[in-house]
């Protein structure tokens, strides 16, 4: 059982990945809690482990061994489609690569998550919604336009939008300003930390020293293990 | 804002933006619907209105020859029990003068109540009904045999040799006559009365019999032809012969027609089938990445799964809007211009049940539905993690199997590297490789074996024409001196030899008693130079045989309790007399013929040195040549006062049997497009597949420096390593296949297996349709990768 003073509570969490020479470890026993309208960042080199962490807690992928317990939920126990619902309502996900669907609108892609999830049930609902989100984001005014039309930093303002889409309780940010110069990355960043001063979660994998220092807490991760907590 | 919700509003981007898949896809699932609709819609128009034209005419059970009665016989049979209607008639064969001087045979069949008429009814089509005194009604395609309208004066001669006069009011459909070019006669029904003005007797020598609908099986058809053949004897006349109405040749066409295309349509909807599971599952592994990004914000199995299958039954729909008018048209054209005419039909309408449609909808949605239920269920089980991270190149499909492994071990100046790195991307996908290469293979193989089938019809009408070694036949009312005959023929310069037959008829008399129809009986020379029948089993004559006869396939069929070697009785002249069966031999379609030794012959019908058959040796033997002789020997016979009853050259003979196999052929060629269709779909999809789908990969090797010629020669390499194992294997099969349907067709048709032949030039024709096809379909998606820039190529999704 998770404790409740914790939204996220890893413990012990292994992932090995298969391979011609054997299973690999790339997460060798994790141990974490992170409590609600926290702002994490988990640093380390490529290869450390940083986007399998991410993708665990975010339930992309599942772990080897361990329990992942996030707002209550034994999210290790989930099968895939649970996962998916589960991701759906209570994470939103933030990559480096936008991953937004090319052939929505910016605001279609805010609104997708909405529609999956069957809430905002009303289309105006929905619209007024993911207007205000992209308001929030300050990039409406590209509201109409498609992904490939905009540049590569309102793409992620777009992403940070669609994860925000669904009132998630925590987000999830894997090197999301990792294909951005730095000025757009500050903003990028920017905008983080106005959601965590409205109280919202979030858990940022990135191998920027200087952005991860501007997080509440820094965790750092080697070679699957973490081995600094500040 | 758009009213649709955000996921159906990327199905419906999906369809458009990729307008040239849509059309693949909706291409690939039409042809399987037009296959299957064009065959539904022909086959039923086909079985309707045939069965509704037999119907109506009300086709006998039986007819029976005797001498001379009146109706009021016909109404005392009539009344009998199991009779359901008997009515009297008499077909006199006459000559009708066809302008501007060609004779043409007419069957004149008198009829005492037109209005009445219960059995063998012509059904009126124009003009006049009944007809008057000097008057007749044609069999409707007779008009064109005998190049004559409604209102002409037709001028007929009669077996005496005299003319008369004869108007042609209205024109009737007899749906048991085949095509007048086929059988090289036509009919016509007159009154009595007309039959008094012609100078013949308006009595009758035919009782048309039905059976009622409780005796229609061959046990009760037989017992009321039993009952009525004692009732003619009773009242005084014999019957000379009685015809139990069989399956007629009509039947044996409209019979192979359907199954050819029964046969053909499972197969052509079990390829679609494999070419929409191809493009389908293509379709569901392109959007492998958004289905992750659907994932990640939530979208279930279930979600994702209706909008994909919304995308296939939309997919369905158009191909419907396709193909199913298409396939409606060509059902109806076949039957208008190859059916109808050839087997004498006259739809009455050509609309087609609403169950046909049902059907061709049912194929277009239900087929992709089961086809793409499978991949799209698969394709949304996938996790978030692998979705996401789908880049094209697939650690699972760049497998080791044995293939690979093969390849890896060929010395390297065997198989130069693009040509081994094609033929690995060719194996990539097996489960793809292998519905592509069953399309290919099976479509090669049938493709072959129609074509084939084609190239047999051809040769079996050569060996019918060999079967006739002589240019024309003269018949005559009686039978001549064969001396004479020969004497006269020989005044003529071009003359080369001439031989006397006699022809007669016969009737088997069975062990238990019962009696066969009537069968030709040919008396020739037992080494005569003028036939060369294909021998099927045992041996032709000899002139040392005596109560010897030989079988043709079509009365071998008939009494299939009789073998080589065994003891038959034969009713000739009158007179019962045991025969031996020498040999069975293939003819020419012409109808069952035994065949005897001409003095045997001679003796038993009392004509020892005459014949009523003259078969001419010309020297030139072709259509125009044989044709010239035909009108030069018969006026010369006339001018020496021999009167020829017909005449007929084996040319026109061959183009006859030539025509009643256009139907088949005719539906087979089709077949061979269609399949032809569906094989080069199978192929330009899956190359256009392949290659999207590793767009990126091209993309990486042009990065490492391969030349855009290099990516080019490897994309071309890949179709024809395809094409060209499906097209060896499809050749390996295709000769099995071909003897099978030559065999299938050829005893459907004219029981007996067409003479065979392999049409290899349509095999290796087909083989350098599908390099082609490989090529073409290779080529676009090679272009496109090649002029991508690395930089697109790379981000491509």
């Amino acid at each position: 059982m998770g404790d409740s003073e914790q939204l996220i509570e890893l413990r012990g969490v292994k992932k090995a990945y298969r391979t011609p020479a054997g299973d690999f470890y790339a997460l060798r026993g994790i141990d974490l809690t992170i409590r609600p309208g926290e702002f994490v960042a988990l640093s380390g080199r490529s290869g450390a482990g940083k986007s399998t962490l991410i993708n665990l807690i975010s339930g992309i992928d599942r772990a080897t061994a361990g329990e992942i317990w996030i707002a209550d939920q034994a999210i290790h126990r989930m099968n895939e489609e649970k996962l998916t619902r589960w991701r759906g309502r209570q994470v939103g996900v933030i990559f480096q690569s936008f991953q937004l669907m090319p052939m929505l609108t910016c605001v279609q892609n805010v609104m997708l998550p909405m529609d999956f999830a069957n809430l905002y049930k009303s289309p105006k609902e929905r619209v007024a919604r993911a207007m205000h989100l992209l308001e929030q984001v300050e990039i409406a005014e590209h509201a109409h336009k498609r992904p490939s039309a905009v540049s590569g930093g309102q793409r992620q303002r777009v992403a940070i939008a669609r994860a925000l889409a669904n009132d998630p309780v925590f987000l999830a940010a894997d090197e999301p300003t990792g294909s951005l110069d730095s000025k757009t990355a500050d903003a990028v960043f920017a905008v983080f930390e106005q959601l965590v001063a409205a109280g919202k979660t979030i858990f940022m994998a990135t191998h920027d020293r200087e952005l991860a220092a501007r997080a509440q807490r820094i965790v750092h991760i080697e070679d699957g293990l973490l081995v600094e907590d500040a | 804002m758009p009213k649709l919700s955000t996921r159906w509003y990327k199905v419906f981007h999906d369809l458009w933006s990729s307008r040239t898949r849509t059309l693949i896809v909706a291409l690939a699932v039409a042809v399987g619907v037009y296959a299957v609709g064009t065959i539904l819609a022909a086959q039923t128009l086909m079985l309707r209105e045939f069965s509704l034209g037999r119907a109506k005419a009300q086709v006998a059970s039986a007819i029976l020859t005797t001498y001379p009665f009146d109706a009021e016989l016909a109404a005392r049979i009539a009344a009998l029990p199991g009779v359901a209607a008997a009515e009297g008639r008499a077909t006199t064969s006459v000559r009708a003068l066809t302008p501007p001087d060609t004779w043409r045979s007419l069957n004149i069949t008198v009829v005492d109540e037109f209005d009445q008429m219960q059995v063998d009814k012509y059904l009126p089509v124009a003009g006049a009904w009944p007809t008057q005194k000097g008057e007749i009604m044609l069999e409707w395609l007779g008009l064109d045999y005998l190049g004559a309208e409604i209102g002409d004066t037709l001028t007929i001669e009669l077996a005496t040799g005299a003319q008369k006069q004869l108007q042609v009011v209205g024109t009737g459909h007899d749906p048991q006559q085949l095509s007048p070019e086929i059988i090289n006669v036509t009919g016509g029904i007159v009154t009595p009365e007309t039959m008094t003005y012609l100078g013949l007797s308006h009595l009758f020598t035919e009782l048309h019999l039905r059976v009622d609908a409780a005796h229609t099986d061959p046990a009760g058809v037989a017992a009321v032809v039993d009952a009525v053949e004692d009732r003619i004897e009773r009242s005084g006349r014999e019957v000379l012969n009685t015809y139990v109405v069989g399956r007629s040749m009509i039947e044996s066409i409209v019979d192979t027609a359907v199954a050819i295309l029964n046969s053909f349509g499972w197969i052509i909807l079990l390829l679609s089938g494999f070419l929409v599971i191809n493009t389908i599952s293509a379709l569901i592994a392109q959007q492998v990445n958004q289905i992750g990004v659907m994932k990640l914000v939530g979208a279930s199995r279930l979600q994702m799964a209706a909008m994909y299958i919304t995308l296939v039954l939309i997919y369905g729909v158009l191909a419907c809007l396709i193909a199913v008018p298409l396939a409606v048209l060509t059902g109806q054209m076949l039957i208008t211009n190859l059916v109808a005419e050839l087997v004498n039909l006259r739809p009455v309408s050509y609309a087609l049940p609403a169950e046909v449609y049902l059907v061709m909808i049912a194929v277009g949605t239900l087929i992709p539905l089961a086809a793409g239920l499978l991949p799209v269920w698969q394709g949304t089980r996938i996790t978030t993690y692998a979705a996401l991270n789908d880049i094209g190149i697939h650690a699972e499909a760049a497998g080791h199997g044995l293939f690979e492994r093969m390849l890896e071990r060929l010395p390297r100046r065997w198989l130069q590297r693009p040509l081994l790195l094609s033929a690995r991307n060719a194996v990539r996908h097996k489960g793809r490789l292998l519905r592509t290469t069953i399309v290919l293979v099976l479509g090669t193989a049938l493709f072959i074996g129609v074509i084939s089938v084609r190239q047999s019809v051809n040769t079996t009408q050569a060996d019918f024409l060999r079967y006739h070694q002589y240019d024309v036949r003269l018949g005559f009312g009686e039978p001549l001196r064969i001396a004479r005959l020969a004497a006269i023929a020989a005044e003529l310069p071009d003359v080369v030899a001439v031989e006397g037959w006699g022809l007669d008829s016969a009737l088997r008399v069975r062990p238990d008693g019962s009696e066969s129809n009537r069968y030709q009986v040919v008396g020739l020379p037992g080494d005569t130079a003028l036939v060369d029948p294909v021998v099927q089993a045992g041996r032709w004559l000899t002139p040392e045989d005596e109560y010897a006869v030989v079988l043709n396939a079509t009365v071998a069929k008939d009494e299939l309790d009789v073998a080589v070697g065994d003891t038959i009785v034969l009713d000739m002249a009158g007179r019962e007399r045991p025969w031996t069966v020498v040999g069975i031999v293939s003819t020419d379609a012409q109808g069952p013929k035994i065949f005897i030794n001409y003095p045997t012959f001679a003796y038993e019908t009392r004509t020892v040195g005459k014949a009523n058959s003259l078969q001419v040796i010309s020297a030139r033997h072709d259509l125009r040549a044989q044709q010239s002789m035909e009108t030069i020997l018969r006026n010369h016979f006339e001018n020496r006062g021999v009167e020829v009853r017909s005449t007929r050259t084996t040319q026109r003979l061959n183009a006859q049997n030539g025509l009643m196999f256009d139907i088949i052929v005719g539906f087979l060629i089709l077949m061979a497009v269609q399949l032809g269709g569906v094989g080069s779909m199978g192929l330009s999809t899956t190359m256009s597949i392949n290659i999207t789908e590793r767009i990126r990969e091209i993309g990486v090797l042009r990065a490492i420096g391969a030349s855009n010629g290099a990516i080019r020669r490897i994309v071309l390499l890949e179709g024809l390593v395809i094409a060209t194992v499906s097209w060896m294997v499809g050749f390996v099969l295709s000769y099995p296949a071909a003897q099978f349907m030559s065999s299938a067709i050829g005893i459907a048709l004219l029981d007996m297996p067409l003479t065979f032949t392999y049409a290899l030039p349509a095999a290796l024709l087909w083989f350098v349709v599908l390099l082609g096809l490989a090529v073409v379909a290779s080529l676009g998606p090679a272009r496109s990768a090649v002029t991508l820039t690395i930089r697109e190529v790379l981000a491509y999704e």
